[in-house]
């Protein structure tokens, strides 16, 4: 190497590497001083998973989607508020405005409840997708031996990647659930709604958690498993699209015998949703062990089909 | 010839995956568990077997998604794993090329339908008490799973030649396109696949009360019409299919 | 008619040139392709093949298109650069299947075993290739690129990951098939063992076909780089002087040989043939005995680096 030079510039450092990208020493980040303590280790994991995820297009076009039913609420909100100010006293439009009260937003658990479920569409779809991009290529192209020659522990990737999916899903799920939520509490004449719906609030906390930690840790568990993109689109569609019509189609047949229900994963985030909202549900109301012993062997499933594929090397016969 | 051939036999071998295979199975024995135990409980109709489980559990669901895994691995499974250098330097056109890999397609594609089909049918004649003979029933529903697959293998087939994140696309498609679209009222939904497959089913179960829950909105069409649709759907995409991957140059072949 | 025929090439992504302007002419023997990253090797390659349709030009294999014509292509053999296999396939299955794919039919087995046994893959031929080796899926690489006994062979880096005795192999059948008459192109970051084989060199820089022909012509070539040879001799202070006197040399460096006393000389020489037409008589002249004379930048990768160097402007 040349020896410090008075002036820089490419040549001058590699005259003769064409091609070959030039690192401008004198502008290198020096090696940290401190290091991250050995507990955060999974945040770097998290960091790179989602930007992996969040760059690609069809990501993008995805959030808009799941984006959209979001304005819509968002958008009801703020027009019936318009609405009853400009209508306060007036007869004409109570009848329309009550049935948009009741059908679309009326700031009850109920409307927060059917916000989220009515993302976990696109949720489902998005979490098929980046399934393969998240977990599925680590395990198909070997890069765990990159994470694991690090002083990285199994459980800190499962975090790292648990984070990554369930931001991702949050910001579909919880994250506009509150800001609806503020904007409701905000649109009315006091701050009482605020204090008055305080169970609301952790009911959105706890099951806008619930739809992104537990969707994700199936995700992952499945996608552990799999791997290839189809095969896990094919068992994400077989979890979240054949089992309820399967589930409904028996539970209907055996004449109402709600424990084919399940099977049905929406149907336990269901429920779980009513008992966080504080809703009157028919289904396990006196039995609540089954629904929640359902939910966690399907978590549970799912972390074991992780855990047990994640290996630095994988050994073939 | 021979080495077309052999090719049309290699790309039928490579699709024999079994992580696919065992996905698919237990798709068909979820259906099947399904048929079985619900046809035990309260013994099928046409109408209700017709509707429920080839109608929309079958041909909503479980065929876009087979056809899905097998259209897009024609070109795909060897796009990503970086294979088909080895396919695209040997002397077989591109075109021909394109032809064999999705006739390879075709026969397991046909085969894993066709029988789950049957299969369905039987568990529900055997167990679940349909009023008419197994050979009857299979006659009215497997002519149109059969030009339903053709009809999305070349599709997807097609899409797997055109991009390369063919299996995210078609995942998008089935669900945005087939599953939602194919309800919505006026022509739109014509642009679905599944339209002209359920306008078939409704034309041959018509004589056993299977029909749309609202003809003002879905507005079917004349089955043999809906047949002929379905043909056209697959040699349009089958052409394209052929026409693309002739012209495209893929630089991610290595 | 020559066995492949580059005219006029040029392949653009977008608005950058992959390939400018190349033309070339093949014949029978191994043809070394030698440039820097990004270079267009490999788009090169791919042309040849008929994997990219050129932008302009054509490229023709024993008279044919290879793009537009599929059949050129029964005769041409590939071995790419990528990793990238059938990974539950054996090794001989694997083979066997490219030979089938290329119309050997039946005798596919016994192409594909023989072409095995050239590139001594034969051991490990029942093998998953999944859980072959990086030298052996080289190998097998190579084995399918010769199945079906090609005329003109297009290899991309086949060296990698082979060891060094494997590698002397594989130069010793690349020579081997070239003196049967196939055209072998290979590209390879192992200078010195290509130029061992090589017939001929084609230089690329930036898409462009900078220098080819015969290494010693090329280097012959270079008149900013005046031959650097190394000079060990009974006198060189005396022969170094009679040397400048003659004006065969613009320049002697006395080098020390570490640890000794003796002294080298290094000289540079802009006349090469005139020098070693000329420097035996001269030496016998004034009695001096010479013990070693070698150049010192002649090799491929001399020559690349002064071609690249010129390429960039910068000069060495």
């Amino acid at each position: 190497m040349a020896e410090e030079p008075l002036e820089i510039n490419e040549v001058d450092l590699f005259p003769k590497a064409m091609g070959a990208t030039v690192v401008d020493r004198w502008t290198l980040s020096s090696a940290p001083d401190e290091s991250r303590a050995p507990a955060l280790a999974w945040w770097p994991v998290a960091r790179i998973g989602l930007g992996l995820v969040v760059k690609r297009r069809i990501f993008k076009v995805f959030m808009g989607l799941g984006l959209i039913n979001f304005l819509f609420f968002s958008a009801m909100i703020y027009f019936l508020a318009g609405l009853a100010a400009q209508l306060k006293g007036q007869r004409f439009g109570q009848g329309p405005l009550e049935f948009a009260r009741n059908f679309i937003f009326t700031g009850t658990g109920e409307s927060y409840r059917d916000f989220i479920s009515g993302q976990n569409i696109v949720v489902m779809l998005l979490l098929a997708i980046s399934g393969a991009v998240l977990v599925g290529n680590d395990f198909r192209f070997r890069s765990l031996t990159f994470y694991f020659s690090k002083p990285l522990e199994r459980w800190q990737y499962f975090l790292g990647k648990l984070v990554a999916t369930s931001l991702l899903v949050s910001m579909l799920t919880l994250l506009p659930c509150l800001a609806l939520f503020v904007e409701y509490g905000l649109f009315g004449d006091t701050f009482d709604y605020f204090i008055e719906s305080w169970r609301i609030f952790f009911g959105i906390v706890a099951y806008g958690l619930l739809v992104s930690v537990g969707m994700s840790t199936l995700l992952l568990g499945v996608a552990a498993l799999l791997q290839r993109t189809i095969s896990i689109v094919m068992v994400w569609g077989l979890i979240f699209i054949f089992l309820p019509i399967v589930t409904e189609v028996i539970h209907e047949a055996a004449r109402g015998s709600h424990y084919w229900k399940l099977l049905d994963f929406w149907s336990l985030l269901q429920w779980c949703s009513n008992a966080f909202f504080g809703i009157e549900s028919s289904l396990f109301s006196a039995e609540p062990w089954y629904p929640i012993a359902a939910l966690a062997a399907w978590l549970g499933a799912a972390l074991w089909a992780f855990w047990s594929k994640t290996r630095a090397v994988e050994v073939v016969s | 010839m021979n080495s077309w051939l052999y090719l049309v036999y290699f790309s039928l071998r490579r699709q024999l995956r079994p992580q696919r295979l065992i996905v698919a199975l237990i798709l068909f024995l979820v259906l099947a568990v399904l048929v079985g135990t619900r046809g035990l409980m309260d013994p099928w109709k046409i109408k209700s077997f017709g509707r429920w489980i080839i109608g929309l559990s079958f041909c909503r669901f479980f065929l876009p998604i087979i056809t899905l895994t097998l259209g897009t691995a024609v070109l795909g499974d060897d796009r990503e794993d970086k294979t088909l250098v080895y396919l695209s330097i040997r002397p077989i056109s591109r075109w021909s090329l394109y032809l064999a890999k999705l006739l390879g397609a075709l026969p397991l594609a046909l085969g894993i339908s066709l029988g789950a089909a049957f299969g369905l049918c039987a568990v529900a004649s055997v167990c679940g008490g349909l009023p008419l003979p197994l050979s009857e029933v299979a006659w009215m529903f497997l002519p149109t799973v059969a030009l339903g697959t053709i009809a999305y293998l070349a599709f997807f087939g097609w899409l797997g030649a055109v991009f390369r994140n063919a299996t995210l696309i078609g995942v998008a498609h089935v669900f945005l396109v087939e599953l939602f679209m194919g309800q919505v009222p006026g022509v739109l939904k014509r642009i679905s696949i599944s339209f002209y497959i359920r306008c078939m089913l409704y034309d041959a179960g018509s004589g056993h009360g299977l029909k749309p829950r609202n003809t003002a909105i879905f507005q079917p069409v004349e089955g043999d019409e809906a047949a002929a649709s379905l043909l056209v759907v697959a040699a349009v995409f089958l052409a394209l299919g052929m026409y693309c991957f002739s012209r495209r140059e893929y630089r991610d072949l290595t | 008619m020559n066995p492949v025929s580059i005219r006029e090439l040029a392949k653009w992504y977008g608005e950058i040139a992959g390939l400018n302007k190349v033309n070339i002419e093949l014949q029978t023997g191994i043809t070394g392709l030698v440039g820097p990253n990004g270079a267009g090797k490999s788009t090169l390659m791919k042309i040849l093949t008929g994997q990219l349709r050129p932008s302009y030009g054509e490229v023709l294999i024993l008279g044919e298109d290879v793009w537009k014509t599929p059949s050129a292509r029964r005769r041409l053999g590939y071995a790419p650069e990528g990793d990238s296999f059938y990974e539950d396939m054996s090794v001989l299955s694997f083979v066997r299947a490219m030979g089938r794919l290329c119309g050997l039919g039946g005798s596919a087995d016994a192409f594909a075993h023989e072409a095995l046994r050239q590139t001594g893959a034969l051991e490990f031929a029942g093998k998953r290739l999944k859980a072959c080796s990086k030298g052996m899926r080289q190998r097998a690489k190579l084995a399918q690129a010769l199945v079906h006994k090609p005329d003109i062979l297009v290899l991309d880096e086949p060296l990698n990951g082979i060891d060094a005795g494997g590698r002397r192999e594989m130069l010793r059948l690349f020579e081997e098939l070239a003196a049967s008459g196939a055209t072998i192109i290979v590209s390879s970051h192992i200078l010195e063992e290509i130029e061992a084989v090589t017939d001929q060199i084609l230089f690329l820089a930036q898409g462009n076909v900078i220098a080819s022909g015969p290494l010693a012509e090329v280097r012959g070539l270079l008149k900013d780089h005046p031959l650097k040879l190394l000079v060990t001799a009974s006198d060189p202070r005396r022969l170094g002087a009679r040397l400048i006197e003659s004006g065969l040399v613009t320049g002697i460096v006395f080098q020390r040989r570490r640890g000794l006393e003796e002294e080298d000389l290094v000289l540079s020489v802009p006349q090469v043939e005139s020098f070693y037409r000329a420097f035996p008589g001269l030496a016998r002249e004034l009695g001096v005995v010479v013990e070693r004379l070698v150049p010192l930048d002649a090799s491929a990768e001399a020559v690349f680096g002064y071609l690249v160097g010129e390429e960039m402007g910068g000069g060495a």
